[in-house]
């Protein structure tokens, strides 16, 4: 297997908005700090000449290869670079009033007449705890991330382990202790169903179509809504009018592309494909894996692909369009001879898929450097179907359309305006034949023996929401933030819920800075709970109130500290109802302290260790004590390191050279609260025990702890590149608990145990 | 809104409780079990009589006295996992013991009146469906364990629970009934009910047919579509000693032709003591329930 991957030095940026409601600066002045590199070598340029907006003096880097302007004035501005070594540069970018913006370009060397593509995210708007810049060559030496910069999502702050064989969040992410399904997945602003494909081996959008991930855990800002846990809004990059480049990849995992390029002089693509490889080898290796008498055909073994094309057209400064088509697609089918239990039914094709389509059309209007108005239409189509047997299924289908359009104004010295609608209707179109599924906390009863609630729903809905954001700043270190937002749903809620959320930011001195926030945040119910036939359609709201405090530190050697406390209140959760079948008698508490220390890419150095020390307990009605979630894991640490150790000079047609790579990951997490079962029912028609169910998440597993390394190391030929690299996964063969097991009647249980030490080698040719 | 497409992992981990290995087989009968419960009719009308019994294997009792009791409980079986305690609190208890108890609906509906249930859901000239699963469960406790002392609480108990249909309005069709076994071939030798124990070498593994009576095959049709099926005869089989390769087979052939109703049943090299026994249990998938129980003399290899 020879995956190829593109030579290309891409910033990447993941914002760790970890608890803040959305603020704007509104000071007076900003600041530029910037640092030059050579693409090939990567050195620093010294003593190239820099022009900003084409005004005098001009700034000279220095023998690092930075530079900075200071007061500059808040807005779009335009750099130059005129170096007689490097072809000339130029690029635009933002700054903001009271803050450094942090540029870094790396400029082409005569003789290539290439410009170097940098995507440069200048420090958002919002007042934030802490924000990571994280290059995506760092990211894809880490371990376990199967170079997919989606999921170093999983090792930051605040994020729960997913378990890896039970799948106890399934498709989601477990954010600060909410569910799964509170937490909200963006692609350039609007949601999508899912993150990852199943199992969470890869996300569904291809890394390097993104420009940075916003990981917002909570608290955050009046632009967000419809959820009570968390956001992750991933943004997409934008296209080349510069150059071609592209790569193909194939590995035991999946198969794919990448390509971009120019079309004339203002119009620009990316596309990427992908497809999983899984099917093609698993079915003849599964046979040897299963006990001898189990019979199962794996007549399409999971399988996945994705798809991303985006085409970008800038006529002006002050105008950008894009259109863009993305979609995800993932399957599973086995066939069982012999039927799973005393009901026939259950016996045959046993096939799961889901997928989803979006189309965007998207525009960018920046008349002056004070506004900046973003609109965007987007159409698609989630499906999901489920055949389980012959008796039971759930076949999804929900077109849909939705809107925003979100407008930044520098209303005056000290004020500034982040406001917008959007709004959105879909068709939900359901036939269902299966059982009711148990709420997060209970104990799943045995499939086969429970009543079959059958059902052909459509709901039409809609829904609209506005938002305003206020930043201002009285005095120099002083930014405060307040927002609304006001969410309206129409059929079939007909439900108003208006949600303030302010911050506050202070730089106590140089370095050190101190921010608080508190916010009010709600979200519809899941839409099998607001099923006619499956749920309960006059459920409300659920609710969270977010307070967030926490401080930042700035420390020598490119060392950052970020300690953040959370608290987060929760009621009307959506809970099992004897009469009503569910309503909103549930709530919750989430109290919690994170710990982040970051080292840039320094000296070929970086990496960062988080930890969380968190609690997040339920209450599922007003007799029903309190118990944890099932998803609380009281510890979470996560090292992340990773070293570059170069051996050998820049070839100049690639810019790789000789040396060895060195990635490192460690975590160690609580187990996971789980509820014993104490004994089962035989239940003769069925010939199956139901379990008994003891105190609810009253035991925990033990604790997890695993670590991953990986080493590669390159040979850098003129014209192409060879990195082989060993990538091993649990290197300690650690016997990890991911759940518990029980015998045929619950009279006796084992451990299941996770993924054991998995040396992963590859070939990488890159050019 | 659209977070829908969180059912389908949970589908998953919902159909995959209780799976696992490294533990006795359920094939292999070392305690106190209830292996199936009959009941004859299998599907009543409101005013009928429906006599139980349960096939208890008690292997480590060596003849002990057991001590059951008879319910009808009410109970619904929803997504969620729960201890239905029944018989139990709430219970209407039955008249009878381990060889066989009476449920009389006409008792049975006058108690769910005096609890002040939905006795409405009873009216033949109204019925919300054609047949209202009833739920009658069976508790077996062991008076005394083996070496005659007083066994702990719970420590030898067996529970379980079935459905009769109870039809709330006369339909055409014919109602159902239980299924029936004649035989069982054992390594080649028949066995049917009566006969002598069969003698099989112990350390070799021997291939099991069940024989179901195809007449008591019926034909039916689902409230919710008008397909005649033919029932699908389930075998689910135990024994004493070593361990079956399937823990149930299914009267059908597979894609290749093969069929799906043998087993294949793999003794142990060697047991201290000759005598055991070998179940046979087919369901219908209806509700309804028969069985064999087969003595079988293990011998040693010569």
């Amino acid at each position: 297997m020879v995956p190829f991957v593109k030579n290309r030095w891409i910033v990447f940026i993941i914002l760790l908005a970890a608890g803040f409601p959305a603020g704007v600066g509104a000071r007076e002045k900003g600041s530029v700090a910037g640092v030059l590199v050579d693409k090939l070598s990567g050195e620093p340029i010294m003593g190239a000449p820099l022009w900003l907006d084409g005004r005098e003096p001009v700034e000279v880097t220095d023998e690092q290869g930075r530079f900075d302007f200071a007061g500059v004035g808040p807005g779009r501005h335009e750099i130059v670079v005129r170096d007689p070594e490097h072809v000339q540069f130029r690029a635009a970018f933002e700054v903001t009033a009271g803050k450094t913006t942090r540029l870094r370009y790396a400029l082409d060397p005569l003789g290539r007449e290439e410009v170097q593509e940098v995507i440069i995210r200048s420090e958002r708007l919002e007042a934030q705890v802490s924000d990571v810049v994280l290059e995506v060559e760092e990211v894809k030496k880490i371990p376990g991330t199967q170079g997919d910069i989606v999921k170093i999502v999983q090792s930051l702050p605040g994020v729960a382990r997913n378990l890896a064989i039970t799948g106890a969040s399934g498709l989601g992410v477990v954010v600060r202790g909410a569910a799964p399904e509170d937490s909200k997945v963006l692609i350039d602003g609007h949601e999508v169903p899912l993150l990852y494909h199943f199992g969470q081996v890869k996300s569904v959008l291809n890394s390097d179509m993104l420009k940075r991930i916003d990981f917002l855990p909570g608290g955050f800002g009046a632009e967000f809504g419809d959820a009570i846990g968390g956001v992750i809004d991933v943004q997409t990059r934008p296209c080349s009018t510069k150059r071609y480049d592209g790569y193909v990849e194939l590995s035991m995992l999946d198969a794919g592309f990448f390509l971009e390029g120019p079309i004339g002089d203002q119009v620009g693509f990316t596309a990427a494909a992908r497809r999983s490889t899984v099917d093609m080898w698993l079915p003849e290796v599964l046979p040897e894996l299963l006990p001898e008498g189990v019979s199962l055909d794996l007549t399409v073994a999971p399988y996945y692909w994705d798809y991303q094309t985006k085409v970008e057209w800038i006529p002006s400064t002050k105008n950008r369009f894009y259109m863009m088509v993305i979609g995800s697609h993932d399957e599973l089918e086995f066939l069982f001879e012999r039927p799973m239990s005393s009901d026939p039914s259950l016996r045959g094709d046993f096939s799961m898929w889901m997928d989803f389509h979006r189309i965007y059309a998207v525009w960018v209007h920046s008349p002056k450097s004070s506004w900046q108005l973003k609109w965007s239409v987007v159409g698609g189509l989630d499906r999901a179907k489920l055949q389980i047997g012959e008796l039971r299924y759930l076949d999804i289908s929900v077109p849909n359309l939705s809107s925003r359009a979100d407008l930044e104004w520098q209303i005056a010295e000290h004020w500034k305006l982040r406001a917008g609608l959007s709004g959105g209707v879909y068709s939900y179109q359901s036939e269902q034949r299966l059982p009711r599924m148990p709420k997060e906390g209970e104990v799943p009863g045995k499939f086969q023996t429970l009543e079959l609630i059958e059902g052909d729903e459509q709901i039409l809905a809609y829904g609209g929401s506005a938002y305003a954001t206020v930043g201002y700043a009285p005095v120099e270190k002083l930014l405060l933030t307040g927002g609304l937002r006001l969410e309206a749903y129409g059929d079939p809620l007909f439900e108003a819920a208006l949600m303030p959320r302010f911050s506050l930011h202070y730089e106590v001195r140089p370095g050190t800075v101190f921010k608080t926030g508190v916010g009010l945040y709600q979200q519809i119910a899941q839409e099998d709970e607001l099923s006619e036939t499956m749920g309960n359609p006059n459920l409300k709201l659920e609710r969270a109130w977010h307070f967030t405090i926490g401080l930042q530190q700035q420390m020598p050697a490119r060392v950052k500290l970020d300690v953040q406390y959370f608290y987060k209140i929760l009621d009307r959760l959506v809970v099992t109802d004897k009469d009503t079948v569910f309503s909103n008698q549930g709530i919750g508490k989430i109290a919690g302290l994170e710990i982040l220390i970051r080292r840039e890419l320094a000296q070929d150095l970086f990496g960062w260790l988080a930890y969380t020390l968190m609690q997040s307990k339920r209450k599922d009605g007003p007799d029903a004590p309190w118990r944890l979630f099932s998803f609380d894991q009281t510890h979470i640490l996560t090292l992340v390191l990773g070293y570059s150790l170069p051996t050998g000079p820049v070839k100049l047609a690639h810019g790789r050279r000789d040396g060895w790579g060195f990635g490192l990951r460690f975590q160690l997490v609580s187990g996971n609260p789980v509820t014993p079962l104490i004994g089962g029912y035989f239940d003769n028609d069925y010939d199956t025990y139901l379990p008994i169910p003891g105190l609810v998440n009253s035991e925990r597993l033990p604790f997890y702890h695993r670590l991953d390394l990986r080493v590669d190391y390159t040979w850098a030929f003129p014209i192409w590149a060879l990195t082989v690299f060993l990538d091993v996964q649990n290197v300690y063969n650690y016997e990890a608990v991911e759940g518990i097991r029980y015998n045929y009647d619950f009279t006796e249980r084992a451990y299941i145990e996770g993924l054991p030490l998995i040396p992963y080698l590859g070939i990488i040719g890159s050019f | 809104m659209r977070r829908y497409i969180f059912i389908l992992p949970a589908v998953l981990v919902f159909t995959a409780v209780g799976c696992g290995g490294q533990f006795a087989h359920i094939t292999l009968v070392e305690r106190l079990r209830i292996l199936g419960i009959r009941a004859e009719p299998p599907e009543t009308d409101i005013f009928g009589e429906v006599e139980l019994s349960a096939l208890i294997a008690d292997p480590r009792g060596a003849g002990r006295p057991l001590d059951c009791t008879w319910a009808v409980c009410l109970f619904e079986l929803g997504g969620a996992a729960t201890d239905i305690s029944c018989p139990g609190p709430g219970s209407f208890y039955l008249s009878g013991d381990c060889d066989s108890a009476t449920v009389r609906m006409n008792d049975l509906v006058a108690w769910l009146a005096e609890q002040g249930f939905q006795v409405g859901r009873f009216d033949p000239d109204n019925p919300p469906m054609r047949e209202l699963p009833l739920i009658v469960g069976l508790q077996v406790q062991a008076a005394t364990v083996p070496n005659g002392t007083a066994p702990e609480s719970g420590a030898e108990t067996a529970r379980g629970f079935k459905r009769i249909g109870v039809r709330l309005a006369a339909t055409p069709e014919e109602p159902n009934r239980n299924p029936r076994l004649r035989g069982v071939s054992v390594g080649g030798m028949r066995w049917e009910a009566g006969a002598d124990p069969l003698e099989i070498v112990a350390n070799q593994k021997v291939l099991v047919v069940p024989e179901a009576d195809v007449g008591t095959r019926q034909t039916y049709m689902r409230e919710d579509d008008d397909i005649e099926r033919l029932e699908d005869f389930l075998f689910s089989w135990f024994c004493t000693s070593g361990v079956f390769l399937h823990r149930r087979t299914i009267l059908d052939v597979d894609s290749h032709g093969e069929r799906l109703d043998t087993n294949t049943w793999s003794l142990p090299a060697s047991v201290l003591s000759p005598e055991h026994t070998l179940w046979l249990v087919v369901r219908d998938g209806r509700y309804g329930t028969d069985w064999l129980e087969v003595p079988v003399e293990i011998l040693p290899q010569s």
